[in-house]
């Protein structure tokens, strides 16, 4: 399809233009003037060249404000890091960043001239920004995440830590997924020390689709297919992540976290009512009709975008398992996995907290902020 | 129609309750269809297509649907009328398309989550919560270091409300300390600036040090320092129990004997002198001699009150094995109304000695005495003794109760042993028999004795630690020089001494070298006296301080701790028990639990 090679054609522009470059030995530029301008692919050996140590403890978040970053900076600010967040200039910032003690510095990652001095005294970078649905995904996603991995190898970022989506690769058809996979490898021919996660599905997201209509008594919206997701908490993602920078044993590698156990949106859902006691209104959407709806904002231009986010559609009727074993990945991180969250514990207590609060306040009729 | 996706505009927050918000002129949401349940009887196609058929041309079949919902007659003229407004029907069916396209994409896209500013945040993590922090005020007094950094953002997380103060020194940078943290600005060592750094505070963490080795500076920081923050904080609480409306501050001492008021003055007189003897005979009642008593010349001891209202207590005794005791019985209440010393803890003197040492010795109401030694050195000294300290007179005492305490004596025993079993010790130690005259002057010197007391005041007992100390384990690290690390060791010795004596519940930690990593990976090793050897994350103390504050088991108690490490074979006497700093449970609390009380 036409998105999908323009994205791969693209990463092969880049590679190609950098392979020709020598990607990883030192580019001199001619000397003309002065001084001579040493420009280095190789990360490790930029760091050596330059002066000025980087303490080992500074992160920089970058997409900070979203449900994995703002986990990610409370558990590094927790565990002693320095963290740095980026965000971009807002007229009402988002102070709860500051307010735990992160510094906050302001860039865009559609303005790839913006990066390099955030990037200045860090010495690990955590993607895990994306686009909103606003936005366009190949602005963000794809040119924003060169950018900051370009910028990450001239300021010599010793780790880089990325965020991607389980078997991304499989479905090159999605826009979205093709991106990441691309992203991915264009990170590893970089030649950073990175990690990369890739990720199914959060319990958050479970609270916004399916908990909160079921509470406002609005009629929720499932598909009808037999798609399993093993939801994780991204706190314990967060987690993870802050694991992994302990030590060198994930360096280089591409690691699935999932949940504990794999749900379909059926049995999420039937979970819900059982915990907020009420029956959920629900509507089936049929798969068929998001691929007819998604083929038909295809042939527009305009709605190109929204056409993308209908691509999912496709995958959903595949009926796959998304979950992975975790036991390596429990080893690599040093982590018992006893401690983390199942879909359960975490509904059932955003359930009975939600319920008390509402017999605080006493609210019967509007109940119109619960996302978390 | 322009297709707007529902989700954030640039610059706008909660589009969601916008869209809420805005649903509400309408008698019902638009998406409320009969309940349809995702059954396999029905025919979903058909379903389905009647769903959105019915969403998009609402006007036409929801006006059965909304007057059903208004009852009032009137209102149903109006929802005819705004039927036929065409602005209205586009408004309508763009609304019933955004939300039908919210709801597909939101299905398409199940595993994505969208975050709304103003959200009801839910706390699923037991690691972050701390439920007192919302009404705590702490200090952190070291706020630009290591420790402290880590702690304030750790203090920040959790919810309290902090306090910093701040030198502001060139270098340190104003950025250093989180916005939401109250700033002061001063150096420790000035007593104004910490009384204006601990109005409002419940609690202080001390983690600052010197930043040099010169003494004045070790002196100011350590030493001054603390002693200025724990007299701040006395009369803080002391401000905040007098407006709260109780007699009397929790932590402050109570007093037992204090020889600037006529009371006690009166009533301190020498008890007794003479041998034991002597004592077991009085004791019994028998008086075999006359001229024995109070009037023998062999031993002598007297109390006055000096110029300075200090008791001063002296004598000579010759004979061996002679005691001599002065004290008072105190009425069990004070002036105020409130016990003197039920819920206490201890007992603290202010005393000048001549270098011997003393017996603290309480009575109480049942008869039964119990005695502490403390040494005394040339020069005035603050002495802290706790009850569990104090050892009973007889076997099968009762442990001491400190509400029932009646009496207070100090007493002085001429241990020294004659002239043969003297030389007979030193020939056993190997070391040369003196002349008669050394062993003449020490005997002298053992005789004759002098001491003065300022006051005696109990320390009050409590739940938490109000000051959480950061101390040193006496570690030296690479790059200071051992004259220095001596020297700093002392300092904060007599800091942590002088937070001792104050009053105010403490917990002392002690770690080893600190490094600057990422703490909260490897176990830690809790242990008292000087033994531990590792280094240990500055997190992990930070972590350890911000559960000091409110763990009752490391109230009055001083700790080592460092990395878990393995003793070797000939040090093997003790069992290192290491915990590893999970965030959910309380570790601190099994850890410390072990460990001796008002060391």
């Amino acid at each position: 399809m036409q998105q999908s090679v323009h994205c791969s054609g693209l990463a092969g522009q880049r590679l190609h233009t950098r392979r020709t470059a020598g990607a990883f030995l030192p580019i001199r530029t001619p000397a003309s003037r002065s001084t001579r301008v040493r420009v280095y692919a190789n990360a490790p050996a930029a760091a050596a060249a330059t002066g000025t140590p980087v303490p080992k403890n500074s992160v920089l978040v970058v997409g900070a404000t979203g449900t994995l970053g703002r986990q990610i900076v409370r558990r590094a600010l927790d565990d002693g890091y320095d963290v740095r967040c980026l965000v971009r200039p807002r007229p009402n910032p988002a102070d709860f960043l500051r307010d735990w003690g992160a510094k906050v510095v302001n860039g865009d990652l559609t303005d790839p001239a913006s990066i390099p001095a955030c990037l200045v005294g860090v010495n690990t970078v955590i993607d895990c920004a994306t686009a909103r649905p606003e936005e366009s995904t190949r602005k963000v996603d794809w040119e924003g995440k060169v950018a900051l991995i370009q910028a990450a190898q001239a300021m010599g970022i010793q780790r880089y830590i990325f965020f991607s989506i389980f078997e991304c690769d499989k479905h090159p058809q999605v826009p979205l997924m093709n991106i990441k996979s691309c992203t991915e490898q264009f990170l590893e021919s970089s030649g950073l020390d990175y990690t990369t996660f890739r990720l199914c599905g959060f319990h958050q997201a479970v609270i916004g689709n399916y908990a909160v209509p079921i509470l406002e008594e609005r009629s929720v919206w499932g598909t009808n297919d037999e798609t399993r997701t093993a939801y994780l908490d991204s706190q314990d993602v967060a987690k993870m992540t802050v694991a992994a920078l302990r030590s060198d044993k994930t360096s280089g590698r591409t690691l699935t976290l999932s949940g504990p156990k794999a749900w379909t949106t059926k049995e999420v859902i039937e979970l819900c009512e059982k915990m907020a006691d009420t029956n959920a209104k629900v509507t089936t959407v049929p798969t068929w009709l998001l691929k007819r709806t998604r083929s038909v904002l295809r042939s527009m231009q305009w709605a190109s975008d929204a056409a993308d986010r209908l691509a999912f559609a496709e995958v959903l009727s595949n009926n796959e398992v998304w979950s992975a074993d975790m036991t390596e990945t429990y080893r690599l991180l040093d982590i018992d996995p006893g401690t983390v969250i199942t879909l359960e514990t975490y509904l059932q207590d955003y359930f009975s907290r939600i319920l008390k609060k509402l017999k605080e306040v006493g609210a019967a009729a509007d109940r119109t902020n619960f996302y978390v | 129609m322009n297709v707007h996706l529902r989700g954030r505009v640039f610059g706008e927050r909660s589009s969601a309750s916008r869209s809420h918000g805005s649903r509400r002129p309408f008698s019902g949401a638009p998406c409320r269809v009969p309940p349809v349940r995702s059954a396999g009887s029905d025919d979903p196609e058909t379903q389905n297509v009647e769903a959105l058929k019915e969403k998009f041309f609402r006007a036409n079949s929801s006006e059965g649907a909304s007057s059903s919902q208004n009852t009032p007659k009137d209102s149903a003229s109006d929802i005819n009328l705004n039927a036929i407004n065409p602005y209205e029907l586009g408004r309508q069916a763009r609304q019933a398309f955004n939300d039908v396209w919210e709801q597909l994409s939101r299905v398409t896209s199940p595993t994505r989550s969208f975050i709304i500013d103003d959200v009801l945040q839910v706390e699923v993590d037991a690691d972050f919560q701390a439920p007192q922090a919302a009404y705590t005020t702490v200090l952190v007094v070291g706020a630009t270091g290591r420790v402290g950094r880590v702690l304030v953002r750790k203090l920040l997380l959790r919810g309290y409300k902090v306090k910093a103060l701040f030198r502001n020194r060139a270098g340190v940078s104003k950025d250093a300390i989180p916005d939401s943290v109250e700033v002061v600005e001063g150096d420790v060592g000035d007593m104004e600036t910490c009384q204006k750094a601990v109005q409002g505070v419940s609690k202080i963490i001390f983690c600052a040090g010197a930043r040099s080795a010169f003494t004045a500076d070790l002196s100011r920081v350590e030493e001054r320092g603390v002693m200025n923050m724990v007299k701040a904080m006395q009369d803080e609480i002391y401000r905040r129990a007098k407006r709260s409306g109780a007699k009397f501050s929790p932590v402050a001492k109570r007093e037992l004997a204090d020889f600037n008021s006529r009371f006690h003055q009166a009533r301190w007189d020498v008890t007794f002198v003479g041998t034991a003897e002597e004592a077991a005979a009085a004791a019994e009642g028998r008086r075999e001699d006359a001229d024995n008593g109070y009037g023998s010349r062999l031993n002598t001891a007297e109390a006055v009150i000096t110029e300075d209202n200090n008791l001063l207590f002296e004598g000579n005794l010759t004979t061996r094995g002679a005691i001599a005791e002065v004290g008072a019985r105190l009425p069990p209440t004070l002036p105020g109304g409130e016990h003197r010393t039920a819920g206490t803890e201890g007992v603290v003197l202010r005393v000048r000695g001549d270098a011997h040492s003393y017996l603290c010795i309480l009575e109480t109401d049942d008869g039964y005495r119990y005695g502490a030694r403390f040494p005394t050195r040339e020069g005035y000294l603050t002495v802290r003794l706790p009850y569990a300290a104090f050892r009973s007179e007889y076997q099968g005492q009762p442990p001491l109760d400190p509400a029932r305490l009646v009496g207070v004596n100090l007493r002085y025993e001429n241990r020294r042993s004659g002239p043969s079993a003297a030389a007979a010790l030193r020939a056993a130690k190997g070391l040369n028999t003196r002349n008669m005259n050394e062993v003449a002057s020490e005997q002298a010197r053992d005789q004759k004795f002098s001491l003065e007391v300022d006051w005696i005041k109990a320390l009050p007992g409590g739940t938490e630690p109000e000051f959480v100390l950061v101390s040193c384990a006496g570690r030296s690290r690479p790059g200071i020089d051992p004259s220095d690390l001596r020297k700093t060791i002392e300092a904060k010795r007599r800091g942590e001494e002088n937070l001792r004596i104050s009053g105010l519940g403490y917990t002392i930690i002690r770690p080893g070298t600190l490094l600057d990593e990422p703490g909260g990976y490897r176990a830690l090793v809790f242990d008292q006296g000087d033994r531990i050897t590792e280094s240990i994350a500055a997190a992990d103390v930070a972590d350890i301080c911000l559960r000091a504050l409110h763990e009752p088991e490391g109230r009055n108690k001083t700790f080592d701790v460092c990395y878990e490490y393995q003793a070797d074979e000939n040090n093997a006497l003790y069992e290192l028990v290491a915990h590893v700093p999970d965030k959910r449970n309380n570790y601190l609390k099994a850890a410390v639990a072990s460990l001796a009380r008002n060391t």
